[in-house]
Protein backbone atom coordinates (compact mmCIF):
# COMPACT_ATOMS: atom_id res chain seq x y z
CA UNK A 1 0.00 0.00 0.00
CA UNK A 2 1.25 3.75 -0.69
CA UNK A 3 -0.12 6.86 0.48
CA UNK A 4 -3.32 8.45 -0.29
CA UNK A 5 -2.59 9.93 -4.24
CA UNK A 6 -0.11 7.65 -5.16
CA UNK A 7 -0.91 4.17 -7.15
CA UNK A 8 0.64 1.23 -6.08
CA UNK A 9 3.49 1.60 -8.48
CA UNK A 10 3.90 5.03 -7.55
CA UNK A 11 7.65 4.85 -6.05
CA UNK A 12 9.87 7.63 -4.43
CA UNK A 13 12.81 5.57 -5.89
CA UNK A 14 11.93 3.00 -8.73
CA UNK A 15 10.61 3.25 -12.18
CA UNK A 16 8.26 0.70 -12.82
CA UNK A 17 8.58 -0.73 -16.12
CA UNK A 18 5.96 -1.50 -18.17
CA UNK A 19 5.63 -4.83 -20.31
CA UNK A 20 3.53 -5.39 -23.52
CA UNK A 21 2.01 -8.45 -24.04
CA UNK A 22 3.29 -10.66 -27.04
CA UNK A 23 1.96 -9.42 -30.29
CA UNK A 24 -0.77 -10.35 -31.81
CA UNK A 25 0.91 -12.62 -35.03
CA UNK A 26 3.48 -14.12 -32.26
CA UNK A 27 3.46 -17.82 -32.28
CA UNK A 28 2.14 -19.16 -28.72
CA UNK A 29 0.69 -22.67 -29.08
CA UNK A 30 4.72 -24.56 -29.96
CA UNK A 31 5.11 -26.94 -27.17
CA UNK A 32 7.28 -26.04 -24.44
CA UNK A 33 10.00 -28.10 -22.79
CA UNK A 34 9.42 -26.03 -19.37
CA UNK A 35 6.72 -23.77 -18.57
CA UNK A 36 7.37 -21.35 -15.47
CA UNK A 37 4.05 -19.58 -13.94
CA UNK A 38 5.36 -16.37 -12.37
CA UNK A 39 8.31 -14.43 -13.24
CA UNK A 40 8.91 -12.99 -9.85
CA UNK A 41 12.55 -13.84 -8.13
CA UNK A 42 12.13 -17.42 -7.99
CA UNK A 43 10.58 -17.68 -11.63
CA UNK A 44 13.55 -15.85 -13.28
CA UNK A 45 16.17 -17.51 -11.27
CA UNK A 46 14.83 -21.01 -12.50
CA UNK A 47 14.73 -19.92 -15.99
CA UNK A 48 18.23 -18.50 -16.02
CA UNK A 49 19.29 -21.74 -14.28
CA UNK A 50 17.39 -24.21 -17.39
CA UNK A 51 19.45 -21.19 -19.49
CA UNK A 52 22.76 -21.65 -18.24
CA UNK A 53 22.34 -25.34 -18.94
CA UNK A 54 21.13 -24.72 -22.74
CA UNK A 55 17.61 -25.93 -21.97
CA UNK A 56 14.59 -23.59 -23.21
CA UNK A 57 12.06 -22.47 -21.04
CA UNK A 58 8.61 -20.08 -21.46
CA UNK A 59 7.83 -17.97 -18.61
CA UNK A 60 4.65 -16.54 -18.57
CA UNK A 61 3.01 -13.86 -15.69
CA UNK A 62 0.00 -11.96 -15.50
CA UNK A 63 1.47 -8.92 -14.38
CA UNK A 64 2.73 -5.96 -16.79
CA UNK A 65 5.79 -5.37 -14.97
CA UNK A 66 7.11 -6.61 -11.47
CA UNK A 67 5.82 -6.95 -7.83
CA UNK A 68 5.25 -3.65 -5.98
CA UNK A 69 7.14 -3.00 -2.85
CA UNK A 70 10.40 -3.95 -1.33
CA UNK A 71 8.86 -7.13 -0.21
CA UNK A 72 11.90 -9.18 0.58
CA UNK A 73 15.16 -7.37 1.33
CA UNK A 74 17.51 -9.74 2.59
CA UNK A 75 19.81 -11.87 0.70
CA UNK A 76 22.09 -14.14 2.08
CA UNK A 77 25.49 -15.24 0.99
CA UNK A 78 24.13 -18.80 -0.34
CA UNK A 79 21.89 -16.82 -2.88
CA UNK A 80 24.81 -14.69 -4.17
CA UNK A 81 26.56 -17.66 -5.08
CA UNK A 82 23.21 -18.63 -6.95
CA UNK A 83 23.01 -15.49 -8.77
CA UNK A 84 26.76 -15.83 -9.71
CA UNK A 85 25.93 -19.26 -11.20
CA UNK A 86 23.07 -17.69 -13.21
CA UNK A 87 25.92 -14.98 -14.46
CA UNK A 88 23.34 -12.08 -12.82
CA UNK A 89 25.17 -10.63 -9.75
CA UNK A 90 27.09 -7.66 -11.27
CA UNK A 91 24.43 -5.46 -10.56
CA UNK A 92 23.83 -6.95 -7.27
CA UNK A 93 27.00 -6.36 -5.55
CA UNK A 94 26.97 -2.58 -6.97
CA UNK A 95 23.81 -1.78 -5.53
CA UNK A 96 23.07 -3.74 -2.23
CA UNK A 97 23.84 -3.08 0.90
CA UNK A 98 26.21 -6.09 3.12
CA UNK A 99 26.03 -6.54 6.00
CA UNK A 100 27.46 -9.12 9.50
CA UNK A 101 26.09 -7.77 12.31
CA UNK A 102 22.72 -7.75 14.33
CA UNK A 103 21.69 -5.76 17.77
CA UNK A 104 18.93 -6.60 20.01
CA UNK A 105 17.27 -3.92 22.44
CA UNK A 106 15.34 -4.99 25.74
CA UNK A 107 13.37 -1.78 26.94
CA UNK A 108 16.03 0.92 25.26
CA UNK A 109 18.87 -0.82 26.16
CA UNK A 110 21.56 -3.11 24.28
CA UNK A 111 21.06 -6.60 25.18
CA UNK A 112 22.65 -8.65 22.35
CA UNK A 113 25.02 -7.98 19.42
CA UNK A 114 25.83 -10.57 17.16
CA UNK A 115 28.08 -10.97 14.32
CA UNK A 116 27.27 -13.85 11.50
CA UNK A 117 30.11 -16.22 10.32
CA UNK A 118 32.04 -13.94 7.62
CA UNK A 119 35.85 -14.53 6.63
CA UNK A 120 38.11 -13.73 3.65
CA UNK A 121 37.89 -17.06 2.75
CA UNK A 122 33.82 -16.01 2.02
CA UNK A 123 33.44 -14.82 -1.28
CA UNK A 124 30.29 -13.14 -0.47
CA UNK A 125 29.16 -11.54 3.15
CA UNK A 126 26.73 -13.40 4.90
CA UNK A 127 23.51 -11.18 4.05
CA UNK A 128 22.82 -8.27 1.47
CA UNK A 129 19.81 -5.35 1.85
CA UNK A 130 18.21 -4.83 -1.31
CA UNK A 131 14.66 -4.15 -2.25
CA UNK A 132 13.13 -6.64 -4.37
CA UNK A 133 12.18 -4.24 -7.43
CA UNK A 134 16.20 -4.29 -7.91
CA UNK A 135 16.64 -7.97 -7.61
CA UNK A 136 13.65 -8.38 -9.90
CA UNK A 137 15.05 -6.01 -12.57
CA UNK A 138 18.58 -6.90 -12.49
CA UNK A 139 17.31 -10.69 -13.04
CA UNK A 140 14.88 -9.53 -15.61
CA UNK A 141 18.04 -7.98 -17.16
CA UNK A 142 20.07 -10.84 -17.77
CA UNK A 143 16.79 -12.75 -18.97
CA UNK A 144 16.25 -9.83 -21.28
CA UNK A 145 19.88 -11.02 -22.83
CA UNK A 146 18.92 -14.88 -22.65
CA UNK A 147 17.46 -16.47 -26.00
CA UNK A 148 16.97 -19.45 -24.49
CA UNK A 149 14.03 -17.70 -22.51
CA UNK A 150 10.78 -16.23 -23.81
CA UNK A 151 8.31 -14.88 -21.27
CA UNK A 152 5.27 -14.25 -22.17
CA UNK A 153 3.74 -10.63 -19.93
CA UNK A 154 0.17 -10.05 -18.92
CA UNK A 155 -0.24 -13.58 -19.89
CA UNK A 156 -2.93 -15.61 -16.87
CA UNK A 157 -3.13 -19.23 -16.44
CA UNK A 158 -7.01 -19.98 -16.86
CA UNK A 159 -6.87 -23.99 -16.76
CA UNK A 160 -4.61 -27.01 -16.10
CA UNK A 161 -4.33 -29.97 -16.95
CA UNK A 162 -1.44 -32.68 -15.38
CA UNK A 163 -0.83 -36.03 -17.16
CA UNK A 164 2.18 -38.71 -16.71
CA UNK A 165 3.34 -37.11 -19.73
CA UNK A 166 3.36 -33.68 -19.22
CA UNK A 167 0.66 -30.86 -19.16
CA UNK A 168 -1.42 -28.10 -21.42
CA UNK A 169 -1.78 -24.86 -19.96
CA UNK A 170 -4.96 -22.89 -21.42
CA UNK A 171 -3.35 -19.41 -21.59
CA UNK A 172 -5.13 -16.16 -21.98
CA UNK A 173 -3.80 -12.62 -23.01
CA UNK A 174 -5.16 -9.70 -24.17
CA UNK A 175 -5.04 -10.77 -27.83
CA UNK A 176 -7.10 -14.16 -26.94
CA UNK A 177 -7.05 -17.82 -25.30
CA UNK A 178 -4.68 -20.74 -26.22
CA UNK A 179 -3.87 -23.96 -25.15
CA UNK A 180 0.25 -24.29 -24.52
CA UNK A 181 1.40 -28.11 -23.85
CA UNK A 182 4.40 -28.53 -21.83
CA UNK A 183 6.72 -31.23 -20.94
CA UNK A 184 7.27 -29.89 -17.31
CA UNK A 185 5.99 -27.08 -15.50
CA UNK A 186 7.51 -25.18 -12.61
CA UNK A 187 5.09 -23.26 -10.48
CA UNK A 188 6.87 -19.66 -9.21
CA UNK A 189 3.00 -18.34 -8.29
CA UNK A 190 3.73 -17.43 -5.20
CA UNK A 191 2.09 -17.83 -1.75
CA UNK A 192 -1.68 -18.06 -3.33
CA UNK A 193 -0.14 -19.92 -6.07
CA UNK A 194 -3.18 -20.29 -8.68
CA UNK A 195 -1.52 -23.80 -9.78
CA UNK A 196 -1.50 -24.78 -6.81
CA UNK A 197 -5.32 -24.13 -6.14
CA UNK A 198 -6.27 -25.54 -9.67
CA UNK A 199 -4.64 -28.88 -8.91
CA UNK A 200 -6.60 -29.14 -5.97
CA UNK A 201 -3.68 -29.34 -3.43
CA UNK A 202 -3.33 -27.24 -0.17
CA UNK A 203 -0.80 -26.04 2.20
CA UNK A 204 -0.28 -27.64 5.39
CA UNK A 205 1.84 -25.97 8.70
CA UNK A 206 0.75 -23.84 11.62
CA UNK A 207 -0.31 -20.00 11.95
CA UNK A 208 1.81 -18.33 14.69
CA UNK A 209 -0.63 -15.37 16.13
CA UNK A 210 2.42 -12.39 15.50
CA UNK A 211 1.14 -10.58 12.93
CA UNK A 212 3.52 -7.28 12.14
CA UNK A 213 3.25 -4.47 9.71
CA UNK A 214 5.99 -3.75 7.87
CA UNK A 215 6.53 -0.24 6.30
CA UNK A 216 9.43 1.53 4.09
CA UNK A 217 10.17 5.42 5.11
CA UNK A 218 12.98 7.55 2.84
CA UNK A 219 15.14 9.42 4.83
CA UNK A 220 18.44 10.42 6.14
CA UNK A 221 19.16 8.60 8.92
CA UNK A 222 23.16 8.19 10.43
CA UNK A 223 23.65 4.38 11.85
CA UNK A 224 25.48 1.41 9.55
CA UNK A 225 23.74 -1.63 8.04
CA UNK A 226 23.00 -3.67 11.28
CA UNK A 227 19.93 -5.04 11.48
CA UNK A 228 17.97 -3.97 14.54
CA UNK A 229 15.92 -6.10 16.88
CA UNK A 230 13.95 -3.82 19.83
CA UNK A 231 12.12 -5.88 22.32
CA UNK A 232 9.26 -4.06 24.07
CA UNK A 233 10.42 -0.63 23.10
CA UNK A 234 8.37 2.55 24.31
CA UNK A 235 7.23 2.99 20.92
CA UNK A 236 5.13 0.20 21.16
CA UNK A 237 4.98 -1.84 24.72
CA UNK A 238 4.49 -5.65 24.81
CA UNK A 239 5.95 -5.04 21.14
CA UNK A 240 8.78 -5.89 18.58
CA UNK A 241 10.16 -3.62 16.44
CA UNK A 242 12.99 -4.74 13.71
CA UNK A 243 14.55 -2.03 11.43
CA UNK A 244 17.01 -2.61 8.20
CA UNK A 245 18.45 -0.18 6.11
CA UNK A 246 18.25 -0.40 1.98
CA UNK A 247 19.81 1.40 -0.61
CA UNK A 248 18.42 4.64 -1.95
CA UNK A 249 18.42 5.74 2.17
CA UNK A 250 14.96 3.49 2.47
CA UNK A 251 14.61 2.04 5.79
CA UNK A 252 12.10 -1.24 6.53
CA UNK A 253 10.22 -0.62 9.71
CA UNK A 254 8.61 -3.89 11.20
CA UNK A 255 6.74 -3.63 14.22
CA UNK A 256 4.19 -5.98 15.35
CA UNK A 257 0.61 -5.62 16.44
CA UNK A 258 -0.89 -6.09 19.42
CA UNK A 259 -3.39 -8.36 20.44
CA UNK A 260 -6.80 -7.42 19.12
CA UNK A 261 -5.76 -5.09 17.36
CA UNK A 262 -7.76 -4.78 13.98
CA UNK A 263 -5.50 -5.42 10.77
CA UNK A 264 -7.57 -3.12 8.79
CA UNK A 265 -7.42 0.01 11.22
CA UNK A 266 -3.79 -0.85 11.57
CA UNK A 267 -2.61 -0.71 7.79
CA UNK A 268 -4.80 2.84 7.51
CA UNK A 269 -2.52 5.01 6.61
CA UNK A 270 -3.05 7.48 9.53
CA UNK A 271 -2.35 4.37 11.81
CA UNK A 272 1.28 3.65 10.09
CA UNK A 273 2.24 7.09 10.37
CA UNK A 274 1.27 7.43 13.54
CA UNK A 275 3.31 3.94 14.36
CA UNK A 276 5.93 5.22 11.92
CA UNK A 277 6.73 8.28 14.18
CA UNK A 278 7.05 6.76 17.43
CA UNK A 279 9.67 4.50 16.58
CA UNK A 280 11.71 7.01 14.48
CA UNK A 281 11.57 9.10 17.55
CA UNK A 282 12.56 5.76 20.07
CA UNK A 283 15.53 5.42 18.02
CA UNK A 284 16.32 9.35 17.83
CA UNK A 285 15.93 10.08 14.22
CA UNK A 286 14.10 13.91 14.14
CA UNK A 287 14.54 14.63 10.76
CA UNK A 288 12.21 14.71 8.08
CA UNK A 289 10.73 11.31 6.13
CA UNK A 290 8.27 10.32 3.69
CA UNK A 291 6.25 6.91 3.67
CA UNK A 292 6.93 5.21 0.56
CA UNK A 293 5.11 1.97 0.83
CA UNK A 294 3.53 -0.73 3.79
CA UNK A 295 2.31 -4.31 4.39
CA UNK A 296 0.88 -6.16 6.58
CA UNK A 297 1.81 -10.14 7.45
CA UNK A 298 1.34 -12.71 9.63
CA UNK A 299 3.93 -15.62 11.05
CA UNK A 300 3.15 -18.79 8.88
CA UNK A 301 5.06 -21.89 8.44
CA UNK A 302 3.00 -23.82 5.63
CA UNK A 303 3.67 -25.88 2.84
CA UNK A 304 3.24 -28.60 0.87
CA UNK A 305 3.34 -32.45 1.61
CA UNK A 306 5.44 -33.16 -1.84
CA UNK A 307 6.90 -30.04 -3.97
CA UNK A 308 6.43 -32.49 -7.14
CA UNK A 309 3.11 -33.22 -8.94
CA UNK A 310 3.62 -35.34 -12.13
CA UNK A 311 5.04 -32.66 -14.31
CA UNK A 312 4.52 -29.77 -12.26
CA UNK A 313 6.99 -28.87 -9.66
CA UNK A 314 6.50 -26.15 -7.29
CA UNK A 315 9.31 -23.70 -6.22
CA UNK A 316 9.32 -20.74 -3.90
CA UNK A 317 6.42 -19.69 -1.54
CA UNK A 318 3.97 -21.43 -4.01
CA UNK A 319 5.26 -24.53 -1.78
CA UNK A 320 5.77 -23.35 1.11
CA UNK A 321 5.20 -20.18 3.47
CA UNK A 322 7.88 -19.11 6.41
CA UNK A 323 8.20 -16.47 8.59
CA UNK A 324 9.91 -13.58 7.46
CA UNK A 325 12.34 -13.48 10.63
CA UNK A 326 14.58 -15.94 9.44
CA UNK A 327 15.04 -14.33 5.72
CA UNK A 328 14.04 -17.74 4.50
CA UNK A 329 11.12 -16.71 1.69
CA UNK A 330 13.08 -15.59 -1.32
CA UNK A 331 16.60 -17.38 0.07
CA UNK A 332 15.09 -20.81 0.01
CA UNK A 333 12.76 -20.24 -2.99
CA UNK A 334 15.99 -19.07 -4.76
CA UNK A 335 17.58 -22.47 -3.44
CA UNK A 336 14.43 -24.27 -4.82
CA UNK A 337 14.71 -22.82 -8.43
CA UNK A 338 18.24 -23.85 -8.48
CA UNK A 339 18.00 -27.19 -7.52
CA UNK A 340 15.34 -28.18 -9.45
CA UNK A 341 16.68 -25.99 -12.62
CA UNK A 342 20.28 -28.03 -12.88
CA UNK A 343 18.31 -31.54 -12.42
CA UNK A 344 15.51 -31.12 -14.88
CA UNK A 345 18.12 -29.46 -17.33
CA UNK A 346 20.04 -32.70 -17.18
CA UNK A 347 16.67 -34.70 -17.43
CA UNK A 348 15.46 -32.88 -21.01
CA UNK A 349 18.68 -33.32 -22.83
CA UNK A 350 18.57 -36.69 -21.55
CA UNK A 351 21.95 -36.90 -19.46
CA UNK A 352 20.04 -38.20 -16.30
CA UNK A 353 16.73 -40.19 -15.75
CA UNK A 354 13.88 -38.85 -14.38
CA UNK A 355 14.33 -40.79 -11.17
CA UNK A 356 17.18 -37.66 -10.00
CA UNK A 357 13.60 -35.41 -10.08
CA UNK A 358 12.41 -37.40 -6.68
CA UNK A 359 15.51 -35.66 -5.02
CA UNK A 360 13.70 -32.75 -5.05
CA UNK A 361 11.49 -32.78 -2.20
CA UNK A 362 13.53 -34.41 0.02
CA UNK A 363 16.39 -32.02 0.09
CA UNK A 364 14.14 -28.37 -0.46
CA UNK A 365 11.11 -29.80 1.45
CA UNK A 366 13.43 -30.94 3.81
CA UNK A 367 15.59 -27.35 3.98
CA UNK A 368 11.39 -25.68 4.63
CA UNK A 369 10.94 -28.22 7.72
CA UNK A 370 14.77 -26.85 8.93
CA UNK A 371 13.69 -23.27 8.68
CA UNK A 372 10.49 -24.25 10.52
CA UNK A 373 12.06 -25.74 13.52
CA UNK A 374 14.34 -22.68 13.47
CA UNK A 375 11.67 -20.12 12.65
CA UNK A 376 9.45 -21.25 15.02
CA UNK A 377 12.17 -20.39 17.90
CA UNK A 378 12.34 -17.09 16.43
CA UNK A 379 8.89 -16.81 16.04
CA UNK A 380 8.48 -17.70 20.22
CA UNK A 381 11.33 -15.47 21.07
CA UNK A 382 9.79 -12.56 18.44
CA UNK A 383 6.26 -12.77 19.16
CA UNK A 384 5.58 -15.22 22.12
CA UNK A 385 2.88 -17.28 21.77
CA UNK A 386 1.67 -17.61 25.34
CA UNK A 387 1.97 -16.60 29.20
CA UNK A 388 4.79 -18.70 29.54
CA UNK A 389 6.65 -18.12 26.35
CA UNK A 390 6.25 -14.23 26.80
CA UNK A 391 7.11 -14.25 30.54
CA UNK A 392 10.65 -16.79 29.72
CA UNK A 393 11.44 -14.38 27.22
CA UNK A 394 11.15 -11.44 28.90
CA UNK A 395 13.34 -12.83 31.67
CA UNK A 396 15.75 -13.87 29.35
CA UNK A 397 16.09 -10.28 27.98
CA UNK A 398 15.87 -8.63 31.48
CA UNK A 399 19.10 -11.02 32.55
CA UNK A 400 20.49 -10.24 28.81
CA UNK A 401 21.30 -6.75 30.61
CA UNK A 402 23.96 -7.69 32.34
CA UNK A 403 24.76 -11.63 31.02
CA UNK A 404 25.48 -11.76 27.70
CA UNK A 405 24.96 -15.81 27.82
CA UNK A 406 21.04 -14.93 27.90
CA UNK A 407 21.21 -12.62 25.49
CA UNK A 408 22.01 -15.61 23.31
CA UNK A 409 18.66 -16.56 23.55
CA UNK A 410 17.79 -14.05 21.31
CA UNK A 411 20.20 -14.92 18.29
CA UNK A 412 18.03 -15.46 15.44
CA UNK A 413 20.72 -18.01 14.19
CA UNK A 414 19.00 -17.95 10.86
CA UNK A 415 21.87 -18.45 7.83
CA UNK A 416 23.34 -21.66 7.58
CA UNK A 417 22.52 -23.37 4.25
CA UNK A 418 20.90 -26.53 4.58
CA UNK A 419 22.59 -30.10 4.92
CA UNK A 420 21.33 -32.74 1.83
CA UNK A 421 22.79 -35.34 4.19
CA UNK A 422 19.81 -37.26 4.03
CA UNK A 423 19.28 -37.06 0.52
CA UNK A 424 19.00 -40.17 -1.43
CA UNK A 425 21.58 -38.41 -4.16
CA UNK A 426 24.37 -38.08 -1.44
CA UNK A 427 26.59 -40.23 -0.66
CA UNK A 428 27.16 -42.08 2.74
CA UNK A 429 30.12 -40.29 4.84
CA UNK A 430 32.69 -42.87 5.38
CA UNK A 431 34.94 -41.04 7.73
CA UNK A 432 35.61 -38.10 5.57
CA UNK A 433 39.12 -36.25 4.46
CA UNK A 434 37.52 -32.94 6.73
CA UNK A 435 36.72 -30.22 4.84
CA UNK A 436 32.83 -29.62 3.59
CA UNK A 437 30.70 -32.37 4.66
CA UNK A 438 28.40 -34.72 2.04
CA UNK A 439 24.89 -33.15 1.38
CA UNK A 440 26.06 -29.74 2.87
CA UNK A 441 27.09 -26.81 0.91
CA UNK A 442 30.71 -26.02 -0.38
CA UNK A 443 32.88 -23.88 1.88
CA UNK A 444 34.42 -21.33 -0.11
CA UNK A 445 38.35 -20.61 0.08
CA UNK A 446 40.18 -17.36 -1.59
CA UNK A 447 42.79 -18.86 -3.66
CA UNK A 448 45.70 -15.99 -4.88
CA UNK A 449 43.51 -15.31 -8.46
CA UNK A 450 39.73 -15.33 -6.77
CA UNK A 451 37.96 -18.13 -4.72
CA UNK A 452 37.86 -21.93 -5.22
CA UNK A 453 33.70 -21.32 -6.07
CA UNK A 454 35.37 -19.55 -9.62
CA UNK A 455 36.87 -22.53 -10.22
CA UNK A 456 33.98 -25.05 -10.56
CA UNK A 457 32.40 -26.50 -14.26
CA UNK A 458 29.16 -25.79 -15.17
CA UNK A 459 27.80 -29.37 -14.11
CA UNK A 460 29.46 -31.74 -11.69
CA UNK A 461 33.31 -30.70 -10.00
CA UNK A 462 35.94 -33.55 -8.71
CA UNK A 463 38.09 -31.48 -6.35
CA UNK A 464 41.22 -33.68 -5.76
CA UNK A 465 44.19 -32.81 -3.75
CA UNK A 466 47.77 -33.43 -4.86
CA UNK A 467 48.12 -34.73 -8.51
CA UNK A 468 44.73 -35.74 -10.09
CA UNK A 469 43.87 -38.95 -11.78
CA UNK A 470 42.83 -38.99 -16.02
CA UNK A 471 39.62 -39.24 -15.41
CA UNK A 472 37.31 -38.26 -18.32
CA UNK A 473 33.12 -37.53 -17.84
CA UNK A 474 31.39 -35.33 -20.06
CA UNK A 475 29.39 -33.75 -16.78
CA UNK A 476 32.68 -33.38 -15.04
CA UNK A 477 35.15 -31.22 -14.61
CA UNK A 478 38.26 -31.92 -12.42
CA UNK A 479 40.47 -29.68 -10.05
CA UNK A 480 43.76 -30.40 -9.06
CA UNK A 481 44.85 -28.70 -5.99
CA UNK A 482 47.81 -29.05 -4.19
CA UNK A 483 48.88 -31.04 -1.88
CA UNK A 484 50.42 -28.03 0.18
CA UNK A 485 48.07 -25.76 -1.15
CA UNK A 486 45.50 -23.47 0.58
CA UNK A 487 42.84 -25.41 0.08
CA UNK A 488 44.42 -28.32 1.50
CA UNK A 489 45.15 -26.80 4.19
CA UNK A 490 41.95 -25.56 5.30
CA UNK A 491 40.22 -28.39 5.02
CA UNK A 492 43.29 -30.24 6.87
CA UNK A 493 43.30 -32.73 3.81
CA UNK A 494 45.90 -35.56 2.80
CA UNK A 495 46.92 -36.00 -0.46
CA UNK A 496 44.60 -38.34 -2.35
CA UNK A 497 41.20 -36.72 -0.62
CA UNK A 498 38.37 -35.72 -3.12
CA UNK A 499 35.33 -34.27 -3.31
CA UNK A 500 31.96 -34.28 -5.73
CA UNK A 501 30.92 -30.81 -6.17
CA UNK A 502 27.25 -30.64 -7.36
CA UNK A 503 26.58 -27.56 -9.69
CA UNK A 504 24.75 -26.17 -6.99
CA UNK A 505 27.43 -26.50 -4.91
CA UNK A 506 26.50 -28.93 -2.55
CA UNK A 507 28.59 -31.45 -1.90
CA UNK A 508 27.33 -35.04 -3.43
CA UNK A 509 30.29 -36.89 -1.92
CA UNK A 510 33.75 -37.53 -0.19
CA UNK A 511 36.77 -39.37 0.15
CA UNK A 512 40.03 -39.40 1.73
CA UNK A 513 41.28 -42.44 -0.43
CA UNK A 514 39.46 -41.53 -3.37
CA UNK A 515 38.92 -44.29 -6.03
CA UNK A 516 38.75 -42.76 -9.53
CA UNK A 517 36.13 -45.79 -10.65
CA UNK A 518 34.59 -45.53 -7.67
CA UNK A 519 33.47 -41.97 -7.88
CA UNK A 520 32.52 -42.15 -11.93
CA UNK A 521 30.24 -45.23 -10.75
CA UNK A 522 28.78 -43.18 -8.06
CA UNK A 523 28.58 -39.90 -10.48
CA UNK A 524 26.53 -42.40 -13.29
CA UNK A 525 24.35 -44.37 -10.53
CA UNK A 526 23.14 -40.74 -9.09
CA UNK A 527 22.59 -39.14 -13.07
CA UNK A 528 20.97 -42.74 -14.00
CA UNK A 529 18.75 -42.95 -11.61
CA UNK A 530 15.35 -44.23 -12.76
CA UNK A 531 11.70 -42.87 -11.48
CA UNK B 1 26.69 -26.28 51.26
CA UNK B 2 23.87 -24.20 50.71
CA UNK B 3 22.22 -22.01 53.70
CA UNK B 4 18.85 -23.11 52.81
CA UNK B 5 17.31 -20.38 55.60
CA UNK B 6 19.48 -18.07 54.24
CA UNK B 7 18.37 -18.06 50.98
CA UNK B 8 14.52 -18.37 52.01
CA UNK B 9 15.61 -14.98 53.29
CA UNK B 10 16.77 -13.42 50.43
CA UNK B 11 14.19 -14.83 48.24
CA UNK B 12 11.37 -13.56 50.36
CA UNK B 13 12.86 -10.20 51.29
CA UNK B 14 13.46 -9.77 47.20
CA UNK B 15 9.70 -10.56 46.42
CA UNK B 16 8.59 -8.19 48.99
CA UNK B 17 10.18 -5.55 47.92
CA UNK B 18 9.35 -6.34 44.21
CA UNK B 19 5.64 -6.86 44.86
CA UNK B 20 3.33 -9.42 43.42
CA UNK B 21 3.50 -7.66 39.59
CA UNK B 22 6.63 -8.30 39.05
CA UNK B 23 7.49 -11.37 41.29
CA UNK B 24 6.97 -13.79 37.83
CA UNK B 25 9.48 -12.01 36.55
CA UNK B 26 11.86 -11.84 39.00
CA UNK B 27 11.60 -15.92 39.72
CA UNK B 28 11.84 -16.71 35.88
CA UNK B 29 15.05 -14.65 35.54
CA UNK B 30 15.92 -16.10 39.52
CA UNK B 31 15.39 -19.97 37.82
CA UNK B 32 17.28 -19.28 34.48
CA UNK B 33 20.07 -17.76 36.30
CA UNK B 34 20.37 -20.60 38.66
CA UNK B 35 20.00 -23.13 36.30
CA UNK B 36 22.82 -21.70 33.96
CA UNK B 37 24.94 -21.43 36.72
CA UNK B 38 24.22 -25.46 37.71
CA UNK B 39 25.62 -26.08 34.64
CA UNK B 40 24.22 -29.27 34.24
CA UNK B 41 20.85 -29.09 31.93
CA UNK B 42 19.70 -32.66 33.31
CA UNK B 43 19.93 -31.79 37.02
CA UNK B 44 18.11 -28.60 36.13
CA UNK B 45 15.12 -30.05 34.36
CA UNK B 46 14.50 -32.50 37.04
CA UNK B 47 14.45 -29.65 39.46
CA UNK B 48 11.64 -27.79 37.46
CA UNK B 49 9.74 -31.34 37.12
CA UNK B 50 10.30 -31.66 40.91
CA UNK B 51 8.95 -27.70 41.77
CA UNK B 52 6.01 -28.36 39.60
CA UNK B 53 4.20 -30.93 41.65
CA UNK B 54 1.61 -30.51 43.89
CA UNK B 55 0.92 -26.67 42.17
CA UNK B 56 -2.53 -27.62 40.79
CA UNK B 57 -2.03 -28.64 37.39
CA UNK B 58 -1.69 -32.05 37.45
CA UNK B 59 0.57 -34.22 34.77
CA UNK B 60 -1.65 -36.22 32.51
CA UNK B 61 -0.87 -39.90 33.77
CA UNK B 62 -1.41 -41.26 29.92
CA UNK B 63 1.94 -39.41 29.44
Amino acid sequence: MRPAGRSELDSLYFTYPHFDAPAPDAPRTDPAPVVIVGAGPVGMTAALELARHGQRCVLIDAKDTFNDGSRAICIARASYHILDRVGAIAPFLEKSLPWTMGRSFYRGRQVLEFSMPDSPNDKYRPMYNIEQQYIEQYLWDAIAREPLIETRWQTRLEAIEAGAGGAVLTLADPHGRYDLPARWVLAADGARSTVRQMLGLRLRGRNFEGRYVIADVRMQHDYPTIRRALFDPACRPGGTVLIHRQPDDIWRIDYQLRDGESEAEAISEENVRASVTAVLEDIGHSGPWDLEWWSIYSANTLALDDYRHGPVVFIGDSAHIVPIFGVRGLNNGMADAQNIGWKLALVLSGQAGEGLLDSYTPERRGATLDVFANASKSARFMTPPSFGWSLMRDAALSLALHHPWAGELANPRQMAPYTYDQSPITAPDAGGPGGPKPGAMMSDVALGDGFLSDQMGPWFTLLWIGEAPALTHPLLKVVALPAEGTVARAWGAAPGSAWLIRPDLHVAGRWAKAEPAAILAFLDALLERRA
Amino acid sequence: MTDTETLYEALAGHLDTLGQDAAPLFLAKVALAMGHALGDTGRALAILDDCAQDLGAQPDPAQ
